[in-house]
């Protein structure tokens, strides 16, 4: 029972069902992009209060707590975006004003359709992509060249070379997360994230197998959002705030916005590669299925928070060096000792071989 | 002097590298100890709700507790000039609260001067105030003071002039 | 490429302006334009009284404002030949060094926030706040405390002052493990600062480096040792030197420098006499007026080597060196360490990246009210 069988059963209900077979398809999909889009919003809505907690709890001071005072601020993204949406709307003089618009509106676009193709439960997914995994890392790839874009539509030397550098440390990472990936879709045979997810019934949850794999993609999923201790690009000295420097208002909320929708979807993704997806005590339960991967992914999210709690700025040297000559052949590595792993746990009932 | 960037380790210089880092315990008691904090209580307080206790002698703003004897050693020790001594006619002078109106000490020093004189008494521009203090020391009859009043930011230049009347008032201690 | 970073900038201490040539990521030099806080104190001076000039001083370096409040009213009295009591000089000590750990807690939180670890800039900070609080029931303020007065101190020190002072030690020492912990132990941070900006001993010495810096190169270089002022000589405490002289060494040299300071006030506060002193309100009623003569007078501040030269015509009546009958300087000269210090930015950061700019920048500890006065 399913999401796609749940608004059927709605639209039967109110009687709109007599409808021709891709004319019925499109009205269900197009509502369960709706509710995705609304629940992934909300969860992102509220990851940027959990991190702003966090964060404050780690700094021994409150973090927000005036907008909610009783529920210890949780409103607060809310009390922010009708800020921003009340801001003036600069574009700089001598500015390309097209690509300039543009870019916050694509990056969101892009990754509302990454976030329709993650099963956010055993029965609130969108569909069952059978290429989940490298449609949703052929759209989070799109986000380089938009930066790009980003960096030159402003007119600031700054932030071009802001973007350069963002740039070239995303497309440096995305190498060996995708490395890191083969593994687990070795394991399964399988590109589709939920089928990945559902392989990893009763505790068999593919980070033992495929440890290297899980902390490459998790040090990669780190440096690909752009957050601490990566995140030269964006809150360096000598360029202000990197690449979105002259964003201001509406397209600063999307951009912000953007930046902790990949971080909850990565993290999101890391928990149905590596941890064990939606299942745990009691996840038969429609209910708990969802909850047990919203807590597992929280629990990502709070190791990335922590991390950008606890540690400096890496330099891009040492960043790219990192990614490189680290990483990728960590993540090699991983990929020469598939056949052995996938031997060794597909005797246990693992993997499919 | 070029450092630790450009020149190019071999892969196993690299893996060297990386295992004494992961030997020392790459970032793992930073983390450890930035995680202990969670656990601790919270060190900052909710201004304006909670406010810090201020202890005696802090130097905020100034007010008269008596009345002035007119010496004008406060306006010339003031380093940024910043006390201005504004003359009343004996009738006009502003006064202390009636509750705290004491009339002894000062009105015996101007009375034993004699004749009628005119009454000079300190204006203080708050915005040219540094709050050093050095007017509270020197005054002889310890008369200008520094309150432990520090919420002193106003709309206007004239709110921030402290004229003898508000100064006398006492409004910044009390209010 | 010319690269400005400009006046406003969240990393740089204060307005400073740098013109950086830079070729790719490699800098090849680095101008510094300096005053955009220039406030003309030792123009002021002129004008000011000798005990009307105690604040300012304070706004030098208002991180460590007590220092040059010390240093001011020493350089008075060495004009003045006046001997002060013993309890004053021990008060000064102890604030002396109590604002050395201030200071040095500061510099750990702007070093370490400049590299982007923002949790220790916090964590500094509550002790940091402590001791503001202790200078803050002494003097009654919590920045520019203006509480040496020129023959003594304002105040005397509460009753339960230092008891209060030795229970903040304790719990200063415990603290520095934590900041071992978060700072030295730390992989990325290592990376980030150590053999970055190397200055060798020699060199620093030709040049004129001052202070910590200097120290952390290897030279043995402090005020405290080579001229002992106050009662520096009955205090039993080490210097501590470092041989390697880049930007973690510079680091390491304040963390150092913070055990010993510790070290100082416990065993000042062990040996405080219990005596009467003078008020500041019967201080400042002395009028002050310096005979004719040349003073320099130099002290350990916690940025380095800092220095006043007073000339004073004394009591002329007339002409173009009159002075108010010696009641005000006729020039007073300000030497601060960190306009020497600034201008080793541009030996250091030669041929390292455009980041590594922040932790040298931040390694040599400069405060733009000094630099500019």
């Amino acid at each position: 029972m399913n999401l796609y069988d749940m608004i059927l059963a709605l639209l039967q209900y109110v009687h709109i069902n007599r409808l021709p077979q891709p004319w019925l398809d499109v009205i269900v999909y197009a509502i369960e992009g709706a509710i995705f889009f609304t629940i992934a919003g909300i969860l992102v809505a509220f990851t940027t209060w959990f991190e702003r907690k966090t964060l404050a709890r780690i700094q021994l001071r409150y973090g927000p707590v005036y907008v909610a005072p009783r529920f210890g601020g949780i409103l607060q993204p809310f009390a922010d975006l009708f800020k921003f949406l009340v801001k003036e709307d600069i574009v700089p003089k001598n500015a390309d004003s097209i690509p300039f618009t543009l870019v916050p509106f694509l990056l969101l676009t892009t990754l509302i359709i990454t976030m329709v193709a993650i099963p956010l439960s055993d029965w609130l997914y969108v569909t069952n992509i059978s290429t989940g995994i490298l449609l949703v890392y052929a759209f989070f790839s799109t986000m380089p060249p938009l930066v790009m874009v980003a960096g030159w539509a402003q007119n600031n030397k700054y932030t071009m070379i802001g973007a350069f550098r963002a740039a070239a440390q995303m497309v440096s990472y995305e190498v060996p997360i995708l490395l890191s990936v083969v593994g687990v879709v070795a394991m399964t045979s399988s590109f589709s994230l939920y089928d990945i997810a559902s392989a990893q019934k009763n505790y068999r949850w593919f980070v033992i197998p495929q440890m290297l794999g899980a902390i490459v993609f998790l040090i990669g999923l780190v440096a690909e959002t752009e957050r601490l201790p990566f995140d030269l690009p964006e809150a360096e000295t000598e360029l202000v705030a990197g690449w979105h420097t002259e964003y201001s208002g509406v397209k600063f909320m999307l951009i912000y916005f953007s930046e902790y929708v990949r971080a909850f979807l990565g993290s999101a993704i890391a928990v149905l590669l590596f941890f064990g997806g939606w299942y745990g005590p009691f996840s038969h339960i429609p209910v708990m299925s969802f909850f047990w991967l919203m807590v597992k992914t929280y629990a990502i999210i709070f190791v990335i928070v922590w991390l950008r709690g606890a540690l400096p700025r890496v330099r891009i040297d040492q960043l790219l060096r990192l990614g490189w000559k680290v990483l990728v052949p960590l993540s090699l590595l991983n990929i020469l000792a598939i056949p052995l792993v996938v031997r060794l746990f597909g005797a246990w009932g693992w993997a499919v071989p | 002097m070029r450092q630790s960037s450009g020149g190019y380790l071999s892969a196993g210089q690299n893996v060297k590298q990386v295992w004494e880092k992961l030997r020392r315990g790459y970032v793992v008691k930073s983390m450890v100890t930035s995680l202990l904090h969670v656990f601790q209580r919270r060190v900052t307080i909710q201004y304006p709700t909670v406010r810090k206790e201020i202890p005696w002698g802090y130097r905020g703003t100034l007010y008269l507790n008596d009345d002035c004897t007119g010496c004008s050693l406060c306006a010339t020790i003031c380093p940024n000039k910043c006390i201005d001594m504004i003359e009343f006619a004996a009738e006009e002078r502003p006064s202390l609260p009636p509750r705290l109106q004491k009339q002894t000490r000062i009105v015996e020093i101007i009375k034993k001067q004699g004749k009628e004189k005119k009454y000079k008494i300190p204006q203080v521009n708050l915005w040219r105030c540094m709050y050093c203090g050095l007017c509270e020391e020197i005054c002889p009859v310890d008369v200008i003071n520094m309150s432990t009043h520090y919420e002193i930011s106003e709309r206007s230049r004239e709110a921030l002039l402290l004229t003898p009347e508000r100064m006398m008032a006492r409004e910044e201690v009390e209010g | 490429m010319i690269l400005n970073m400009g006046p406003q900038h969240p990393s740089t201490h204060g307005v400073l302006r740098l013109k950086l040539t830079i070729d790719a990521d490699t800098i090849t030099r680095v101008v510094p334009y300096m005053g955009y806080i220039h406030r003309g104190l030792e123009k002021l001076a002129e004008n000011r009284r000798y005990e009307q000039f105690t604040p300012h001083p304070d706004r030098l370096d208002y991180i460590s404002a007590m220092s040059w409040n010390g240093l001011y009213c020493q350089t008075i009295e060495k004009a003045l030949d006046l001997h002060l009591p013993e309890r004053v000089e021990y008060i000064r000590v102890i604030c002396f060094e109590l604002q050395r750990i201030a200071n040095h807690l500061m510099f750990f939180a702007a070093y370490t926030l400049d590299l982007g670890q923002t949790t220790m800039f916090i964590y500094p900070f509550q002790e940091r706040e402590w001791i503001l609080d202790l200078f803050e029931q002494i003097s009654g303020q919590r920045l520019t405390y203006n509480y040496f007065r020129i023959g003594g101190v304002s105040r005397d020190v509460p009753r339960d002052w230092p008891e209060k002072v030795s229970r903040f030690l304790d719990h200063m020492e415990k603290r520095m493990k934590v900041y071992h912990n978060m700072v030295e132990e730390n992989e990325i941070f290592l990376a980030r600062t150590k053999g970055i900006g190397v200055m060798k001993r020699e060199e620093a010495l030709r040049l004129g480096m001052l202070g910590p810096p200097l120290r952390a190169s290897g030279a043995c270089r402090d005020v405290r040792r080579d001229e002992p002022y106050s009662i520096y000589e009955r205090l039993d405490f080490d210097i501590p030197i470092l041989e390697e002289g880049d930007s973690f060494a510079r680091y390491e040299i304040r963390m150092l420098e913070i055990y010993e300071s510790i070290k100082i006030v416990r065993q000042a506060l062990t040996q405080l006499p219990d005596e009467k002193i003078p008020d500041g309100h019967d201080l400042i009623k002395q009028p002050v007026k310096v005979p004719e003569c040349e003073v320099y007078c130099r002290n350990e501040l916690p940025k380095g080597e800092g220095a006043f030269y007073l000339i004073s015509t004394g009591e002329r009546p007339e002409g173009r060196l009159a002075t108010e009958g010696g009641r005000r300087p006729y020039r007073l000269k300000i030497k601060s360490p960190a306009f020497v210090n600034l201008w080793f930015l541009d030996p250091l950061t030669r041929g390292h990246h455009i980041a590594d700019i922040i932790p040298i920048n931040s390694s040599l500890d400069l405060i733009f009210g000094e630099v500019d006065r």
